[in-house]
């Protein structure tokens, strides 16, 4: 049997609150369980604050877990070298950030920051090209751009190190309806065309069933169901996910 | 001309017109204005005798006491300014004394100055004062980018890059902000301000050029202080924020 690509072991995360003067422990995530196989694309889907982003988080080592173990290609990530990790593992955020001044120096910062030289001067715009962007954008100023220009340059800029695994954390929760469906569609197309290891977190039920994956459904922390959304939905008893989806 | 406390008492005349001045627009400044006055006589009265004992003794031992005592004070004086900064009393100690003895050191085994007590404790105590201000301005501006900055710190570390690539920028400003006055200072003296040295030995009697010789002197081992204080404090305070694994504490 091959090795899964991501394998999430009885994984958990406590916080220390501040409420006030007090400081207060809480649980982010309970015993989380997961196999990903290599070029597979997993949906995590769950409520707002049901701990979707800190297991990305903890996937991509931003955080470390409280108890509970993460593998990439079988070897636990604590035992390799963070900037490998990251390398390999990339993470595209809700809203993008712009680090630089030039989309040409957005992209090959990430081969900068690892000393690796860059294999043809089309870099910047194979990359374009890639998240389907205008080729013409690479000396511009991504900061003038829209939201979803600048979301897709954030997914270019994670795609420069040709990680192994891409985490989307709510990557089209801040566009419009037209570029979230077109973010969705190029993702689609990166996890198809490239073999990407794709794992997509939103809270948007619509959006788990267009994108139509398998998917894990985490609510309160915990993983409640696993399989295909419209089964899920169709099938479901539970009190937690029937909430979530407001038939209660 | 009047000597000795004469001038004292005739100065504080000029207390009592900001003690007018106080009452007259409501600003309820008296009671602090003469806390004030009582707290600066006794304090400066206290450390001129102190300082004569010290200067009469002329013990190695007692100079570096007396600079250890001033670089703690310093220190907890810049902590108090930035409590929000994690172990900020433990990275101003570090920094300050890394600024002053390296700088006070390196004029002594050259002999710009000379090991009296008289030459090496006036110019300790300029040398922590002023790396007592740049670390506080350091701590203050490292923290406020890192928190002002997180999304964009821990966008750069997704990427893998290591905490001192992350907060290379936050740290550069931080510098800049901690040795601004300095540098400011080194560009106007002498136009804008006679320095506290100088104006010192010129009312002792030196003269004016041997004043200005000294302050040269002063100055560019303030710049070299300073700028070792500022670089330590911001490097030193990364600890507070970043673990081991290059992930963003929480702040």
């Amino acid at each position: 049997m091959p090795v899964p690509k991501l394998r999430i072991e009885n994984l958990s995360k406590t916080k220390v609150v501040r409420e006030g003067k007090k400081r207060r422990k809480i649980s982010v995530l309970r015993d989380i369980s997961l196999e990903i196989k290599s070029g597979e694309f997993i949906i995590i889907l769950g409520p707002s604050g049901a701990g979707k982003s800190t297991l990305l988080r903890l996937i991509n080592r931003l955080e470390e877990p409280s108890s509970g173990s993460i593998y990439l290609d079988g070897t636990n990530i604590s035992e390799l070298r963070t900037d490998r990790v990251r390398q390999r593992i990339g993470l595209v955020f809700q809203v993008p950030v712009i680090l630089t001044g030039s989309v040409r120096e957005e992209l090959s910062l990430p081969l900068e920051l690892h000393d690796i030289k860059v294999e043809s001067d089309n870099h910047p715009e194979e990359l374009l090209r890639m998240v389907s962007l205008d080729t013409g954008l690479a000396d511009r100023d991504p900061t003038q751009f829209s939201l979803g220009q600048k979301q897709r340059l954030a997914l270019a800029r994670s795609l420069a190190l040709k990680p192994e695994v891409l985490l989307l954390d709510e990557p089209t929760s801040a566009l419009d309806p037209a570029s979230s469906l077109a973010i969705e569609n190029l993702i689609l197309k990166l996890n198809r065309k490239m073999g990407l290891t794709i794992l997509f977190v939103t809270h948007n039920v619509e959006q788990a069933k267009r994108l139509g994956k398998d998917c894990a459904i985490i609510i309160d922390g915990g993983i409640i169901e696993t399989g295909k959304p419209e089964e899920i939905f169709e099938r479901t008893t539970n009190r937690a996910i029937l909430n979530y989806l407001g038939r209660s | 001309m009047l000597t000795g406390y004469y001038q004292v008492l005739m100065a504080l005349v000029l207390i009592a017109v900001a003690v007018v001045l106080s009452r007259w627009q409501r600003a309820r400044l008296e009671k602090d204005l003469l806390v004030g006055t009582v707290r600066a006589f006794v304090q400066l009265v206290a450390i001129g005798y102190a300082l004569e004992f010290i200067f009469d003794l002329n013990h190695p031992l007692l100079i570096l006491l007396t600079i250890v005592i001033m670089m703690t004070v310093g220190a907890y004086t810049a902590a108090g300014r930035v409590r929000e900064v994690p172990s900020a009393f433990g990275i101003a100690l570090l920094s300050i004394s890394l600024g002053t003895f390296f700088t006070i050191g390196l004029m002594l085994l050259t002999r710009i100055i000379s090991t009296d007590p008289k030459y090496v404790i006036p110019l300790a105590g300029m040398t922590i004062g002023n790396c007592m201000i740049a670390t506080t301005l350091g701590l203050e501006r490292i923290h406020a980018e890192i928190v002002g900055k997180k999304e964009k710190i821990e966008a750069i570390l997704a990427l893998g890059a290591s905490s001192r690539q992350a907060s290379l920028e936050s740290c550069c400003v931080s510098v800049r902000a901690a040795m601004t006055p300095i540098v400011n200072m080194m560009k106007v003296i002498g136009l804008v301000q006679l320095p506290g040295a100088m104006t010192g030995m010129i009312l002792a009697g030196a003269s004016p050029v041997e004043a200005v010789r000294i302050q040269i002197v002063v100055i560019y081992m303030l710049a070299s202080a300073v700028g070792i204080a500022s670089l330590s404090a911001t490097r030193l305070s990364l600890r507070s924020y970043f673990t081991k694994f290059h992930q963003l504490r929480e702040v």
